[in-house]
């Protein structure tokens, strides 16, 4: 008995090693980890030249790490173990206070020279298109920065203070909507998802108001748009999949339109008479709801009759802006160009907007590598 | 290979492990000893199949001198057994010069001449620092009537091989083993405490010493310029756990890997950062090696048993030779003599006031000594060196401490808490205080110690490699 008891700890220890190598070998290779979306390394090629000179050795360690089995529950575990260290981020993704999960942005994250870049050539732009339309340029501030108060402590993250400080001085005056003091004063009121990136549609309402304002509008009527429909409460959006670990789910909402709206998708790939691709709640990939996600031109109709059309140049924070602006106007049309080919002078001259919109999330904006080429 | 990897747990250990307890114990353990050396030369060939020729060279020249300078010294002609001593030590430190030293040596050569010599740099051999001593204090053994010479050239493969202290030691003397090759017994004790100790390692390594090694990396590859006179204390003081840690893990991962296979094998390291002087501290840190120089060197030079002057020269070239085996490069060189000044002076007179004073003192002495020294030991090139310095000594650009230092602070002060009770003996003594003299009670600790150490190890090898790539970063 009692050497039984001495040998306990070998016992578990070879159980472990055994139990691990076994389920290796017997489980079938996956070729692609859908937690990781990448594709996962194949048993490597075995001849004598790739042994003598390492090849094989090297891909081979990279294929057990790959292919070891429960891989996903593994690295679970790992987190939860820096958790229970007190560490307070994971993967580049704080752990904020109230269930927010908030991602780090630094100093290393940011390319100062595309950001220049990108300020430099969105002035030019700004100042061009002026001459035949109205122009508003609102850069959405990143979770992360407007919501400081949810970072652990003493914890930071990149002051965008010195993005807008130069966008100012490049940009005419009049154009910048100033969103982050109006978004900071109601920081606690969901208006970014805590698993998610994105601004929520009480956030993107909030915004819609700012740019009305700024643009003269029907404020009473913007205020009145505040009534939403919750279409799912088991959001997990991109910051949870970095770090994958359990957190409290997000409710998604969404504004609808009084009448029936007509929305064309990719000029003539397809015609829907609603905002919402209702497919996607079933997904993981919830955030697309908007739209079916980012589209390379939309164009809206059905609005209040004003002969006014209305261009917005966006990312995905539109997205959910889109459904109160429709509205207002006549016609809008949504042009994303990091999925379009055309120069988006050619666009302007096409649908000669009496409004035209900008609208990015600032990190996205900062580390957009293709603004500068394509507008 | 090396041990923390998921390669040597899951494959090769697990393989190993079964061959060796199948094959039979018979002929004076040849058949264990034959697997323990063909699976020593796979681990050692994973990285780099090439070496192993070095590997087999090293073995069969020693095994020839060994066995001729055993020859010769039975018959009494000491001065044809020396010859033979003298030829294994020229040929193994030709060796470890060609491999370890050519490149720092052409170096300075070039330098003091100013000529432009070049030489091709070789990858170092794995290990050579470790299997040249321990194959030169086999020769030596011999010669010195302590051990017999190895007639068997697989008992001597297998412990010139032996892959659980191949890499990164203990330096294990060949008397210290001699007899346990051919006479050793697998018993339910070794296997137990082999076991538990090489858990122990691999969670010293994996889960203590790469994340004090993530902070010190992540602390001097920011700038300079906005590094904080707290933020540079903290990463030499994760430098000093990282490096005790590391060394002290791997050596218990040997020593438990050796028991498991039926040996017993001096200890490495007694927790030195314990120690109340520096002379205490090099009695705890890297016993195998200090034990190997005062043995190998220190005693043959005459040790302190001449004149005042002599010790002092003895003492002087056991630790210009001592900074110097950690690697080819001046920082080490200066660190070994920087030891060296701190031995002397307690051999003269420091040591008898340590003796005198509380505790304590001897203990914050020794330990800002040993701290300091890791500031040579850290940096082998002295321009980055310089600036780190400087901010340690409070000219700092970025002033005492800020929010990002706090942050740091805050968010590792368990890892710290951990890794300083993890230097002491206090784990152990709590371990006993729990079960007492409850065997039983021990043993189901030692399970649950050994799962539960073994799983966490595990996840954070296995998210090493973890690479997330979102699919939807807009």
């Amino acid at each position: 008995m009692k050497r039984f008891f001495k040998l306990l700890p070998v016992a578990v220890f070879l159980f472990m090693i055994m139990a691990v190598m076994s389920a290796g070998i017997l489980q079938k290779d996956k070729t692609y980890s859908s937690a990781e979306n990448r594709t996962l390394q194949a048993f490597p090629k075995l001849n004598v030249k790739r042994v003598l000179n390492g090849k094989f050795q090297k891909k081979y360690e990279t294929y057990l790490s790959d292919q070891f089995p429960e891989r996903d529950l593994w690295v679970k575990l790992q987190t939860i173990t820096e958790r229970a260290f007190g560490k307070t981020e994971s993967n580049g993704v704080y752990f904020g206070k109230g269930g927010y999960l908030l991602e780090k942005y630094t100093d290393k994250d940011i390319n100062g020279k595309t950001a220049d870049k990108n300020i430099n050539v969105l002035g030019k732009f700004v100042k061009e298109a002026l001459k035949v339309s109205d122009v508003k340029v609102m850069m959405v501030p990143s979770k992360t920065f407007t919501l400081d108060n949810y970072l652990p402590d003493f914890a930071e993250t990149y002051n965008e203070n010195i993005f807008y400080n130069k966008l100012e001085k490049k940009l005419p005056d009049n154009v910048i909507i100033d969103i982050y003091s109006i978004l900071k004063e109601h920081a606690d009121e969901g208006i970014f998802y805590k698993t998610d990136h994105h601004w929520t549609t009480s956030g993107a309402w909030l915004g819609y108001n700012e740019y009305i304002k700024a643009c003269g509008g029907d404020m009473e009527n913007a205020a009145k748009k505040k009534n939403f429909k919750k279409v799912s409460d088991n959001f997990l959006g991109t910051t949870f999949s970095k770090v994958n670990l359990y957190s409290a789910k997000d409710e998604i909402n969404i504004y609808e339109p009084e009448n029936e709206m007509e929305v064309v998708y990719n000029l003539g790939e397809k015609t829907e008479n609603t905002f919402y691709q209702e497919k996607f709640l079933k997904k993981k990939d919830k955030y697309s709801v908007f739209f079916g996600g980012n589209q390379a031109v939309l164009e809206i109709s059905g609005g209040v009759k004003n002969n006014k059309t209305l261009f917005i140049i966006k990312d995905s924070f539109a997205n959910c802006i889109i459904p109160f602006l429709a509205e207002d106007y006549e016609k809008v049309v949504v042009a994303d160009m990091r999925h379009l080919n055309i120069g988006m002078t050619m666009l302007l001259r096409k649908y000669k907007p009496d409004e035209v919109f900008v609208l990015y999330n600032t990190i996205q904006f900062m580390q957009d590598k293709e603004f500068a080429l394509k507008l | 290979m090396v041990f923390s990897s998921l390669l040597f747990l899951f494959r090769f250990l697990p393989c190993v492990l079964v061959i060796y307890f199948i094959v039979p114990g018979c002929f004076k353990n040849t058949w264990k000893n034959l697997v323990l050396f063909l699976s020593s030369l796979v681990f050692y060939a994973w990285g780099e199949p090439v070496y192993i020729v070095l590997m087999l060279f090293s073995t069969v020249v020693d095994y020839i001198n060994g066995g001729f300078a055993g020859y010769f010294i039975k018959r009494n002609r000491k001065n044809t057994a020396r010859l033979f001593v003298i030829l294994s030590a020229v040929i193994n430190l030709l060796l470890l010069g060609v491999f370890k030293y050519a490149g720092f040596v052409t170096g300075i050569w070039n330098n003091i001449s100013g000529m432009d010599i070049k030489i091709k740099e070789l990858a170092l051999p794995i290990g050579i620092s470790f299997y040249t001593f321990q194959t030169m204090s086999y020769t030596i053994d011999v010669y010195r009537k302590e051990a017999e010479p190895e007639r068997n050239i697989i008992n001597f493969g297998a412990y010139v091989s032996m892959f659980p202290q191949l890499i990164a030691g203990p330096v294990v003397r060949f008397k210290d083993i001699s007899v346990m090759l051919r006479e050793r017994k697998i018993q339910a004790d070794k296997l137990s405490y082999g076991t538990i100790r090489f858990v122990a390692g691999l969670g010293k390594k994996v889960i203590l010493a790469n994340q004090a090694g993530e902070i010190f990396k992540m602390i001097i590859s920011n700038d300079p310029h906005s590094l904080t006179t707290l933020s540079a204390w903290f990463g030499l003081l994760m430098f000093s756990f990282q490096i005790y840690f590391d060394f002290s893990g791997y050596s218990d991962m040997a020593i438990g890997l050796m028991a498991i296979f039926g040996f017993i094998i001096p200890e490495n390291f007694n927790y030195p950062y314990m120690s109340k002087s520096i002379t205490e501290f090099w009695r705890r840190w890297h016993i195998s090696l200090g034990t190997w120089f005062k043995e190998y060197v220190y005693i043959p030079l005459g040790g302190s048993r001449k004149k005042m002057p002599r010790t002092f020269c003895n003492i002087f070239i056991v630790w210009f030779l001592t900074g110097l085996w950690h690697g080819a490069s001046f920082n080490f060189i200066a660190w070994g003599m920087y030891f060296c000044f701190f031995l002397l002076l307690e051999k003269t007179w420091l040591l008898k006031i340590l003796g005198r004073i509380p505790a304590v003192f001897g203990h914050i002495y020794a330990i800002l000594v040993v701290y300091a020294g890791w500031l040579l030991f850290a940096w082998e090139d002295i321009t980055g060196h310089r600036a780190f310095i400087k901010t340690m000594a409070g000219m700092a650009s970025a002033g005492f401490s800020n929010r990002s230092t706090m942050y740091m602070l805050v968010s590792n002060i368990i890892l710290l808490v951990i890794l300083i009770a993890g230097s002491t003996n206090i784990p152990a003594r709590a371990a006993k205080w729990i079960c007492g003299r409850n065997e039983i009670c021990k043993s189901i600790l030692q399970a649950a110690f050994v799962a539960v150490v073994f799983i966490i190890s595990v996840s954070y090898l296995v998210n090493g490699t973890y690479n997330p790539f979102l699919y939807f970063r807009f």
